[in-house]
């Protein structure tokens, strides 16, 4: 194992330095233990997300799995962040507990100020729609919905009338270059090309923090450097909140801030993350 | 959601599933035009038979009669009684008699009734020619065809406005006794109207006052009640006929408690319209079983569709639909698989109605019969059908709807 941590941390390091050419921040060269420690040199914008102490624990038959153990992050207006960590250690689970789609077993998660703990599905669906614009792993559609109207469909859910939501349907789709594609379906495009119209439709409703899980997992690494350039200019350009869930190293180049897991547990700084890996 | 959006939800994904749609769709359409189809040859043939027993006035008609008792009077004493009881419109009284009728020396046995020429639809008499009688006391007399056979004028139009010789017995004051003898009387008579019945009897009617100036006391063997709605302006419409019918029971009731027998054609017609409900009811039974049949086929479609858009509905809730959306789309969907079998359905039943009653008369036109309709659909039956179908749909879509709205967004997510 001692091999695989060298091989690991040196394409950190590599990517690092292919991060700070693109970065444009205070720190031109940043390390992997610089970046998870910006947190504490950015200034206190607002808080976004908030979770506090939070647990999640899975029954399994007579066993009791704890996913989550004492998590305690909380994510400010602006921030470009990555959860990372390896497959198994829980970083979807804290993303839907984010997210709301799950509640945690204890402590309290807040969405730009309002506490969802206790809150009913229908009630956090509505909370949802306004906070976040998602992107998930394996684009997902309404199949009998063509791309237009798969990107308009936050707002038709959301009661907007069709001329408005199909014209900034049709603006979302620009942004992404894909407006030459409205009128298809979603299957009869390609893995990168739907992974851009999810992208639109993450856009839509305006909302403040654009969420991405596992963006890239389905993509050739030539999309998938297209699809992480496009989250850093909604960082830098548009000002918005991203959080991005991944299990690959590379991208904590592009973030302002990275959250470790490991084993349901947050790991406080990389150098501690890393000798785990 | 707005309901229009799930609507267009809806209509799109059953657009997507072509063949899928248009099987489960179809099998509704088959099921409901089953039921349009017999359950209105039910109501035709009804209906026919109906109109072949009475016109709708006479359904309003009750015969009074003393029946047995010796007891009883039905004069005009009486007459006017019936008259004064509540939905009553009028009293008509009619004398029976036997006679003869004769032209040249064609001579047939007849039996001659005596009517009030006011109340000639009363009797349910519908003249095949002629106009029927001129004034209150005329000397003129309507025939039946098989009575104008038998004496040799078989030209009906022609014999209009021509004579015939009426044989009575005529009840005459013995001089000098108060006890009466019967006088044959032979009085030439107008026809003024022919009567065509299938019953091929032989018998005329004559003005009542015509028979009582002759000698006859109004000491009649039956009277007609007419029960009248005060609302009722014309009787053509079917919807009057039912609230006129409806007044009926209420009069014949008062009428019996007076001792009286009373008879109505409406018994018979009674009596049909029981042995037709249950004709009726059969008929949908069938349709039912086929539409059952296709409502398990539009259940299996919308289960199968749940399972298939689980991840949609994931991707749904997580984009902020509420459950209620999740079950209204559901609904609308079965609602709108159910509306378009039904009126689909609804057009074919009719369409194949209308199609079988052509070939009949074809038919009968060919072999010289006369065109009947056996085929009606009335629109309340319309609308209670589509009433039926909304509700199935309904309850189709119960099951498959409450299942998409509970599942969890993360679920249907991961759902494979």
């Amino acid at each position: 194992m001692p091999e695989k941590k060298s091989r690991d941390k040196s394409l950190i390091d590599k990517k690092s330095e292919a991060t700070a050419v693109k970065s444009s921040g205070a720190n031109e060269n940043p390390t992997i233990s610089e970046i998870g420690s910006q947190a504490a040199a950015a200034p206190k914008e607002k808080a976004v997300i908030e979770i506090k102490n939070a647990e999640k624990t899975f029954s399994v038959g007579r066993n009791v799995i704890n996913v989550l153990k004492n998590i305690n992050v909380t994510i400010r207006q602006g921030e470009f962040i990555v959860i990372l960590g390896p497959s198994g250690s829980g970083k979807s689970t804290l993303l839907n507990v984010m997210l709301g789609l799950e509640p945690p077993t204890k402590g309290t998660v807040a969405i730009e100020g309002v506490d969802i703990t206790h809150k009913k599905p229908n009630q956090i669906a509505k909370i949802r729609y306004k906070a976040y614009g998602i992107v998930f792993q394996r684009p997902e559609w309404i199949r009998s919905l063509s791309v237009l109207q798969n990107v308009a469909l936050p707002l038709a859910i959301n009661g907007i009338s069709k001329n408005e939501r199909e014209k900034k349907a049709l603006e979302k789709l620009k942004i992404v270059g894909m407006d030459d594609h409205s009128s298809y379906f979603p299957m009869e495009l390609s893995g990168g090309q739907q992974q851009k119209v999810t992208m639109a439709r993450a856009l839509i409703n305006d909302a403040n923090i654009v969420v991405a899980d596992e963006p890239t997992g389905n993509l050739d690494s030539k999309s998938a450097e297209k699809m992480m350039d496009l989250l850093k200019s909604l960082n830098e350009e548009e000002k918005k909140t991203v959080l991005m869930v991944t299990h690959n190293i590379d991208y904590v180049r592009y973030a302002s801030r990275t959250v470790y897991i490991r084993d349901g547990r947050v790991i406080e700084g990389s150098e501690q993350f890393l000798q785990g890996m | 959601m707005k309901l229009s959006y799930t609507f267009f939800l809806s209509g799109s994904n059953l657009r997507r599933r072509k063949l899928r749609s248009f099987l489960t769709i179809g099998g509704m359409a088959v099921g409901i035009s089953l039921i349009v189809f017999l359950v209105s040859i039910g109501f035709g043939l009804q209906r026919l038979i109906r109109g072949q027993i009475a016109n709708v006035e006479a359904l309003t008609i009750l015969d009074v009669s003393r029946g047995e008792s010796t007891l009883l009077e039905l004069n005009d004493k009486v007459l006017d009684e019936f008259k004064n009881i509540d939905n009553v419109n009028d009293v008509a009284p009619s004398l029976s008699l036997s006679g003869q009728l004769a032209k040249a020396e064609s001579v047939t046995d007849a039996a001659i009734y005596g009517i009030d020429p006011k109340f000639l639809s009363m009797e349910g008499i519908r003249l095949a020619f002629g106009d029927g009688f001129s004034f209150q006391d005329a000397q003129e007399i309507i025939v039946s065809a098989t009575a104008l056979n038998l004496i040799g004028m078989a030209n009906f139009e022609q014999e209009i406005g021509s004579d015939l010789t009426l044989k009575v017995l005529v009840p005459q004051k013995i001089v000098g006794s108060q006890e009466e003898e019967l006088i044959s009387k032979e009085i030439k008579v107008k026809i003024v109207g022919v009567i065509v019945d299938d019953s091929e009897l032989s018998i005329a009617y004559v003005p009542m006052d015509f028979l009582t100036s002759l000698g006859f006391t109004p000491d009649y063997s039956q009277a007609k009640v007419k029960v009248s709605d005060k609302q009722i302006k014309d009787y053509t419409t079917a919807r009057i006929k039912v609230e006129d019918e409806s007044k009926l029971p209420e009069v014949r009731q008062k009428i019996e408690a007076m001792g009286y027998q009373v008879d109505s054609v409406a018994d018979t017609v009674g009596q049909i319209d029981k042995i037709f409900v249950v004709f009726e009811i059969v008929a949908a039974g069938f349709g039912a079983i086929a539409m059952f049949v296709a409502a398990i086929g539009s259940l299996n479609t919308l289960t199968v569709s749940l399972l298939e858009r689980t991840r949609e509905i994931g991707l749904m809730k997580t984009l902020g639909a509420t459950s209620g959306d999740i079950l209204r789309l559901f609904l609308v969907e079965s609602i709108l698989i159910g509306l378009t079998g039904g009126l689909i359905g609804i057009g074919l039943g009719y369409g194949l109605g209308r199609l079988v009653n052509f070939g009949i008369n074809y038919l009968a036109n060919r072999l010289g019969g006369e065109e009947v309709n056996i085929f009606y659909t009335p629109l309340l039956f319309l609308g209670v059908v589509l009433g039926i179908i909304v509700f199935v749909s309904i309850i189709t879509g119960v099951y498959p709807a409450r299942r998409a709205a509970k599942i969890n967004a993360l679920d249907a997510l991961r759902y494979e």
